[in-house]
């Protein structure tokens, strides 16, 4: 189905083409999420109000936009929002939130707008997918476990039975990867 | 320490960012490093783009996460829509979102208690200029009371919507799917419920309306009082009628059905057809009739009188949350009566396969019902020995 013909149904109130959509983007929302929160429930929560809000506000959406960039960028927004408001409420942690910020820091350093539209081509995509499906076995299970199921090295480790270097060094060839491939576009 | 190593040394320190697992001086580092050159921030830029790139991966290992989180979704944007906070002015904001993700919960881990939690939310917020959404999702079932003292019980799959506060005129509900109403007397105040084009007008009454929108037909069932339908959608050719108790008035919305099918509909000693609209919109009304057969799914006891196998799978696919397919085209004409109680769908699976010759099988959800030749077999040799 076509997004814009997607939007359309969304916005008059069709639960089954919104529900192509999450599941569609849930798991990449999630993941993208991750990056910035660092916990995987942090992450999912905010992806889900991401969710809940757009179909409450489903009558304004814009049929020429591109859903992609603009659920990447509310996810992205939803996190800045979500810190803001637990500092006011005071829900998390200090520590936890001093690291979020840094994170921001250095995440958003040089950051601009278009990365929305820049991150989520057909082509970019199709990148991702050969390179990760590519990856020896191993090397790829790792990569998800760390990548996606957020699990600490230690823990991939002891999952896998194997040494925590022999995960570190994993992750990174598994980036390298990804890195070249994505250097060719 | 020479500059490969140390282009190492910040790789490793990249992806430990990144992957949320560097320590808080392990990030100050990653910063300081930053600042230091701007081949450093290319190599960053260039591994967070790759990590952060890789999100639109969606591992198989995700699968049944999602699924869950679709369940929370649907029953959150189904639940309560309420556009004012309780009383402070942006804590309410969260509280409300933190409630309903946790209705969406509750309502998983226990769907019992979905009512419970609307009641308590309803009576916070009914003084509010809003819409409220209830639904039940299939497979359960749940009752609730409206601001002005209505109760509503609502069948599985179903959804009603009413203003957070009824107007002076008149109280508005709009419903699709099975509800049945105990209607709180108010003479000035009509209760109106909205199924479809049908409007279901009633002062203090008990009455059932059943309007699945898969079903293209609308069924009142009147238990006491008195309730008036009306066709809002066609101005010309009107339709009204006053339902009185013991009777069940079935109205189709959509798609022409033909006489010898609505004949069928009703038994032949309770039918009165009407022909006082046009053929579009055929109308049959059922006197005397046993109204706990129309209102027993809200109970416990949940009876089932000479329905068709065809309309009874409908029926269990809503209660169970299960598909239910018939493979046997005979098997659709097959009719059953019984009370269900707290039994699963296992169990009347079982009572269908002894009383019919019919067997089943049941994989992931999906229930196939199809004839068992051998007893079929068994049956037609009984019958032409006697």
């Amino acid at each position: 189905m076509l997004h814009t013909e997607l939007t359309e149904r969304i916005k008059q109130g069709d639960q089954n083409a919104f529900e192509l959509l999450f599941r569609q983007y849930h798991v990449p929302l999630c993941n993208y999420a991750l990056v910035f929160v660092k916990h995987l429930d942090v992450a999912h929560e905010i992806v889900q109000e991401t969710f809940i809000r757009i179909w409450e506000a489903r009558y304004g959406l814009d049929s020429g936009l591109s859903l992609k960039s603009y659920l990447y960028r509310s996810v992205h927004n939803n996190c800045i929002n979500y810190f803001k408001k637990a500092r006011v409420y005071n829900r998390l942690s200090e520590e936890y939130q001093a690291e979020i910020q840094q994170r921001f820091e250095i995440l958003e350093h040089d950051m601009d707008d278009s990365q929305f539209d820049n991150m989520v081509t057909e082509e970019l995509e199709q990148t991702i997918q050969k390179s990760i499906d590519q990856l020896p076995d191993h090397c790829r299970e790792i990569f998800i476990l760390s990548r996606f199921h957020s699990l600490s090295y230690q823990q991939i480790a002891e999952k896998l039975s194997v040494s925590v270097n022999t995960v570190k060094t994993q992750i990174s060839r598994a980036l390298e990867k990804i890195r070249k491939n994505l250097k060719i576009i | 320490m020479d500059s490969l190593q140390n282009k190492e040394v910040l790789k490793d320190l990249i992806i430990a960012f990144l992957s949320g697992k560097s320590t808080a001086e392990e990030t100050a580092q990653l910063k300081k490093h930053l600042h230091l050159s701007r081949e450093n921030q290319l190599l960053f830029q260039e591994i967070k783009e790759a990590w952060v790139s890789a999100s639109s991966y969606t591992p198989v290992s995700m699968e049944p996460i999602t699924d869950n989180a679709w369940k929370q979704i649907q029953v959150s944007i189904n639940t309560v829509i309420t556009p004012q906070p309780f009383t402070q002015k942006d804590s309410g904001h969260i509280f409300r979102r933190m409630i309903r993700i946790a209705a969406g919960w509750a309502a998983l881990i226990a769907l019992g208690s979905l009512s419970t939690f609307l009641m308590m939310s309803q009576k916070e917020q009914q003084n509010v200029a809003s819409v409220c959404v209830v639904s039940t999702p299939l497979g359960s079932k749940s009752q609730i009371t409206l601001p002005d003292g209505t109760r509503v019980w609502l069948n599985a799959g179903t959804t009603i919507r009413y203003p957070g506060s009824f107007s002076d005129a008149q109280r508005d509900l709009y419903l699709t799917g099975e509800a049945f109403f105990k209607v709180k007397t108010d003479k000035h105040r009509p209760f109106v419920v909205h199924a479809g084009k049908l409007n279901i007008k009633a002062l203090g009454t008990s009455f059932n309306v059943k309007a699945y929108p898969s079903e293209n037909k609308v069924s009142t069932t009147l238990v006491e009082g008195i309730v008036k339908l009306e066709d809002i959608g066609n101005a010309r050719k009107k339709f009204i009628y006053t339902l009185k108790p013991n009777q069940i008035l079935t109205y189709y919305t959509s798609e022409p059905l033909k006489t010898e099918k609505i004949m069928e509909e009703t038994k032949p000693t309770e039918k009165v057809m009407m022909k006082v609209t046009s053929i579009s919109t055929p109308v049959v009304v059922s006197k005397d009739i046993n109204t706990t057969l129309y209102t027993s799914w809200k109970d416990k006891r949940w009876i089932i009188d000479g329905e068709n196998l065809d309309d009874l799978a409908v029926m269990l696919e809503r209660r169970y949350d299960m598909k239910v397919s018939i493979a046997s085209e005979e098997l659709k004409s097959y009719k059953f009566s019984g009370t269900i109680e707290n039994e699963t769908m296992e169990q009347v699976l079982n009572y269908l396969s002894l009383t019919t010759p019919l067997k089943y099988e049941m994989q992931k959800g999906h229930v196939t019902l199809r004839i068992n030749q051998s007893i079929l077999d068994q049956y037609k040799s009984f019958l032409k020995s006697k």
